[in-house]
């Protein structure tokens, strides 16, 4: 009986019958329940004759430039939410770095703010998702940064470009980082706390020396050891 | 045994293609949309009202398979059937949002769809056709009605309950028994 109703759900789910909430119930279900999933799965072969038999029809030309831009406008929306965030990060980094200074006289006044000779940071840039996309690890020794890219390349127009984002003052840009891993001298001194970026720009980085398009991933240097 | 074969090859490059859209390969997305578009055009196109609805339902369908890539299974269901399920609930999600639809379900039945389910030109898997064909042939007319105007053209239980002029939970009753003799007579597997 319980087996009836099961098929009978997954079998009107593929057939399309159900209403709004009845389908979001069983997309909902799906993910808990293997074995309605695999009735979903078994109805969709068992009916899929029929679907083929609608043969082939060549979309409009506009459908792939319009689903090209929808795809990159939903992009857009991931990065205003990230560039919130980053507003959001700034400050706190900014009051952790306030802490930490202040830590940093009780504990070794003399020391406070330089960064140590031969020391070595890392950051992982991530986005909205919380995925990594780059590991950044600097040598301040050797003033180097090294980017090693984890997520997906840029699209094949634009380029990635990294900065520094002070807590105060303008972004300086470390470069761009299309390569997949990619060693770059350091013109700026790095310290752990630092607010790190990456954004869109065009082919070959920022035309105008600041970030012009979306910043699509951050992360905050930390001591590598 | 060629076609089938054909049909193998096909559908592992699909998969392969699914497996890099889930790691946001923009290029394999591209693959996908030339390999599989035509295919989920004409599907949708049967359920939509108009080429524009149609357009903006493939529109729909590809970036929910771009945010879902990472859920198909290729031990559950062939690449294609993951994404036609996909794109059939799109058309129809656009259909029951507007309300042009209401006025235009003067859609004949079609009665040859169920004479050309043999016809291997278009289905890729002929034995399955055959035996899906000879189970529709089996039902009962309106029976057979409303699973094919359900799966074709994207009816709703209200729709077919004007068309046929029963009460909408006798549709879905009708339905379910349906679908149940339909699993029966397909072995039941």
């Amino acid at each position: 009986m319980a087996d009836d109703e099961l098929e009978g759900l997954a079998g009107e789910y593929v057939l399309g019958t159900l209403d709004a909430s009845e389908r979001n119930e069983v997309e909902a279900r799906m993910h808990r329940e293997p074995v309605l999933a695999a009735a979903v799965a078994k109805w969709a072969e068992r009916l899929q004759p029929l679907a083929d038999l609608a043969g082939e029809t060549e979309p409009p030309a506009t459908a792939w430039s319009g689903l090209a831009s929808r795809l990159s406008a939903e992009l857009g929306d991931r990065v205003v939410r990230l560039r919130r965030s980053v507003r959001r990060w700034r400050f706190a980094t900014a009051a952790a770095l306030f802490a930490a200074s202040i830590l940093a006289i009780v504990i070794i006044g003399e020391r406070q703010g330089e960064p140590e000779p031969g020391a070595s940071y890392v950051a992982i840039l991530g986005g909205q998702g919380g995925e990594p996309a780059f590991v950044a690890s600097v040598d301040t020794e050797a003033r180097t940064i090294r980017l090693r890219r984890v997520g997906h390349a840029p699209p094949s127009d634009r380029s990635f470009e990294l900065w520094q984002v002070p807590a105060s003052g303008p972004t300086v840009s470390l470069g761009t980082a299309d390569a997949i891993s990619d060693l770059k001298p350091l013109n700026v001194a790095l310290k752990p706390g630092e607010l790190l970026a990456i954004s869109v720009e065009p082919k070959g980085g920022s035309p105008t020396g600041k970030a012009t398009g979306p910043v699509v991933f951050t992360g905050t240097l930390l001591p590598a050891e | 045994m060629a076609e089938k074969a054909d049909a193998d090859m096909r559908a592992r490059e699909l998969a392969a293609l699914l497996a890099d859209v889930a790691q946001r390969k923009e290029a394999a997305f591209r693959r996908l949309y030339e390999r599989s578009s035509a295919k989920l055009f004409a599907v949708i196109r049967r359920i939509t009202v108009s080429e524009a609805a149609a357009e903006e339902a493939l529109q729909e369908a590809f970036l929910r398979i771009w945010d879902h890539a990472d859920r198909f299974d290729p031990a559950l269901a062939s690449p294609m059937t993951w994404m036609t399920t996909i794109a059939r609930h799109t058309a129809i999600d656009n259909i029951r949002r507007s309300s042009e639809r209401i006025a235009s379900t003067a859609v004949a039945i079609d009665e040859l769809l169920a004479d050309r389910l043999a016809a291997p030109e278009v289905v890729s898997d002929v034995l399955a056709s055959r035996e899906l064909r000879r189970c529709i042939d089996g039902m009962e007319a309106d029976r057979r009605g409303m699973v094919l105007l359900a799966y074709c053209y994207g009816w709703s239980r209200e729709e077919l309950s004007r068309r046929f002029d029963r009460p909408v939970a006798t549709v879905k009753t009708l339905l379910r028994r349906s679908l149940m003799s339909l699993k029966e007579c397909l072995g039941g597997g």
